[in-house]
């Protein structure tokens, strides 16, 4: 029988894979007039058909793992944003900037230690480490009084996903960030730096 | 005035002050550490297990599957209830291969005998409870839980070679004849590699699990998790770091006291076997350190007895795995005297070992482990075929795994020529006999 943490694992990754192929598929069929909505909803099911047994989507979260709540969250926004909905708060750049530049500190403090670059371990913290969870707090907090919402909304729902038992994982780190996500906010900063070099130049 | 204006401005300030208590208690629940479950004295034997035997009687050998074919590897061991021994490996055309699954026998004692060779699970299986693609399987290793289930954990590999291990976890109510369905444990945050399972699982007082593990992805070093009675991991903890260490396996000397050994991996000179401790059941561990025992990179395993001697079963050697030893200590782990020799095939490292005589010596070997055993042939073609590349051969003995049973005897299980898994048991009486023997001089 599937467990509510499969259930919710493979609907992430689902998620995340039809972003992905209804991004790619209105670049290659920009003639062609799809609703975004159909094609995001038409990507989510593919990745649901069963082949050889297993959803689709069930082969990449075997290569990629469980998508931390966080970047479900923002995958959801841009899945919402492209089927019309309401926009976020009101963009700045410099403050979005910030936000990923944060997840993208983060990544390339926590991974290296992680696999052992030295004897300390901040993977563990996440197993319920009072320390770190007064550090998130103040974090969320600072997020919320330095008006980056981002920050303060991600780390509450990676919270609240955690008490509850959202996905597979007993460690608050998976609920708050991953490396697809990691991934991304590097080429957000690459892009804000870039961006932010073309203006001195001009 | 709006609702959303109204309530705007304490949306997320509220969000974050009912998330954070929510977590906070649930942190709050978190087990405190607990001591370790120390060795006890030995019970008389119960059920079917047959009474100790004379102690003139030495070690007993065999092999736990003995027919030829497949490529065998990683034994482990867990005793029955009924005092049998239940062993775990995994099999396939070769290792790594999509087709090995875990298979499991059973050894009875009063028999004398392992049977009942069955598989306990396969990577269709696995992927199917898992909701994920999974490429392979490995190592096996079991435990019984407090509640008296036996849990059996064993690595899965869905992306890469055994640098992208995680591990999962089957749990069986009646002894091993079945077993539920798979579970993975997340125990690392990039995308789950790399933590593989060898060393033995133990329990902790309060009845949560001790379960050694490593990493082998870009560094190499040895952890400890911590598993609650539902299979959660609650606590992990580092035994060492850097690219040195791998197959960390716990020796309990008493509720505080422990001693790891570990498989020496790195590229520095001599090769020893990784040694750390603890005083405080684990809540702090020295740095890991060599020891005195040589290792060729290899899996070592062992056992602390409740005299406080330590047993420990390795590849006394800087290279190769053509020799394998039961050692001991008695003074905590400095100083390791060879209690018995094992296997030891030293002697053809001077000459070129063609098949010939490989195939030879290999049939001497099976001969001496099984008296018994009909189809020799077969094996020594299984070992042939494992062993030698073109027309250079080469032994292996290696992953050993050592259990102690309630009645006090020993029971080591090992790779044999990666062709099948050879069972040494030792009898109470002949340890403690060998024992007192080393004490004395003799």
């Amino acid at each position: 029988m599937i467990q509510f943490t499969d259930i919710t694992g493979l609907t992430g990754m689902a998620l995340a894979c039809a972003v992905v192929l209804s991004s790619l598929l209105g670049r290659v069929a920009r003639g062609v007039a799809i609703a975004p909505a159909l094609m995001l909803g038409g990507a989510f099911l593919l990745m649901l058909v069963p082949v050889a047994g297993l959803p689709l989507a069930a082969y990449v979260r075997g290569m990629i793992g469980d998508l931390s709540v966080t970047s479900v969250v923002l995958l959801a926004y841009v899945a919402a944003r492209r089927c019309g909905g309401p926009a976020g708060p009101a963009n700045d750049e410099s403050r979005n900037a910030l936000a990923w530049g944060l997840v993208l500190l983060t990544a390339c403090l926590l991974y290296p230690l992680a696999l052992g670059a030295s004897a300390l371990d901040p993977y563990r913290w996440g197993y319920g480490d009072p320390g770190f969870m007064t550090g998130l707090l103040t974090l969320a907090v600072v997020g919320h009084l330095a008006r980056i919402p981002f920050v303060a909304v991600a780390i509450s729902l990676a919270v609240l996903a955690w008490t509850v038992g959202w996905t597979e994982s007993t460690n608050l780190w998976d609920y708050l960030i991953a490396p697809m996500l990691s991934i991304v906010a590097a080429s957000r900063v690459l892009a804000a730096m870039v961006s932010g070099l073309r203006q001195r130049m001009t | 005035m709006s609702r959303k204006a109204k309530w705007g401005p304490w949306a997320v300030p509220g969000l974050i002050l009912i998330v954070f208590v929510a977590g906070f208690f649930k942190q709050s629940q978190r087990p405190p550490s607990a001591p370790f479950v120390p060795p006890v004295q030995a019970e008389p034997a119960v059920g079917t297990a047959r009474p100790l035997p004379d102690a003139s009687e030495g070690p007993s050998t065999r092999f736990v599957s003995p027919e030829s074919g497949p490529h065998r590897h990683a034994g482990s061991l867990v005793e029955l209830k009924d005092g049998r021994i239940r062993a775990f490996w995994f099999s396939g055309s070769r290792e790594g291969a999509q087709d090995v699954d875990i298979r499991s026998a059973v050894f009875d004692p009063s028999k004398r005998r392992w049977e009942g060779e069955a598989s306990v699970t396969d990577r269709d299986a696995t992927q199917t409870d898992l909701w994920r693609y999974v490429k392979k399987l490995g190592n096996p290793v079991p435990l019984r839980a407090a509640d008296g289930r036996l849990h059996l954990f064993y690595v899965t590999v869905s992306l890469g070679g055994w640098a992208g291990s995680s591990i999962s976890m089957i749990t069986s109510a009646d002894e091993g004849q079945s077993w539920g369905p798979a579970r993975r444990l997340i125990t690392s945050p990039f995308i789950n590699v790399s933590t593989l399972v060898k060393g033995t699982p133990f329990l902790y007082a309060d009845g949560s699990i001790g379960l050694p593990v490593y990493h082998e992805f870009i560094g190499k070093f040895g952890e400890l998790l911590r598993i609650d009675g539902a299979g959660r991991v609650i606590d992990k903890q580092r035994l060492s770091h850097g690219r040195g260490s791998l197959q960390p396996v716990v020796l309990i000397q008493d509720a505080e006291r422990a001693q790891v050994l570990m498989r020496h991996a790195g590229p520095s000179r001599p090769n020893r076997v990784i040694g750390t401790s603890t005083g405080d059941a684990g809540r702090h561990w020295t740095a890991a350190t060599k020891t005195s025992l040589p290792n060729p990179s290899a899996a070592v395993t062992g056992f602390a007895l409740p005299q406080g001697p330590l047993l420990a079963v390795v590849n006394n050697i800087e290279a190769n795995r053509d020799a394998l030893s039961l050692m001991v200590s008695i003074d905590g782990g400095k100083a390791w005297r060879t209690l018995a020799t094992l296997e030891d095939q030293l002697a053809w490292r001077q000459a070129d070992l063609v098949e010939a005589d490989f195939v030879a010596a290999n049939r001497t070997l099976v001969r001496t482990t099984d008296a018994s055993l009909k189809d020799v042939d077969s094996l020594v073609e299984s070992a042939r075929r494992h062993q030698c590349v073109r027309g250079r051969c080469s032994f292996e003995f290696s992953y050993p795994y050592l259990i102690r049973a309630a009645n006090g005897d020993a029971h080591l299980v090992y790779t044999w020529n990666r062709s099948a898994i050879k069972h040494i048991s030792f009898s109470r009486r002949w340890l403690e006999q060998r024992l007192k023997a080393l004490e004395s001089g003799a």
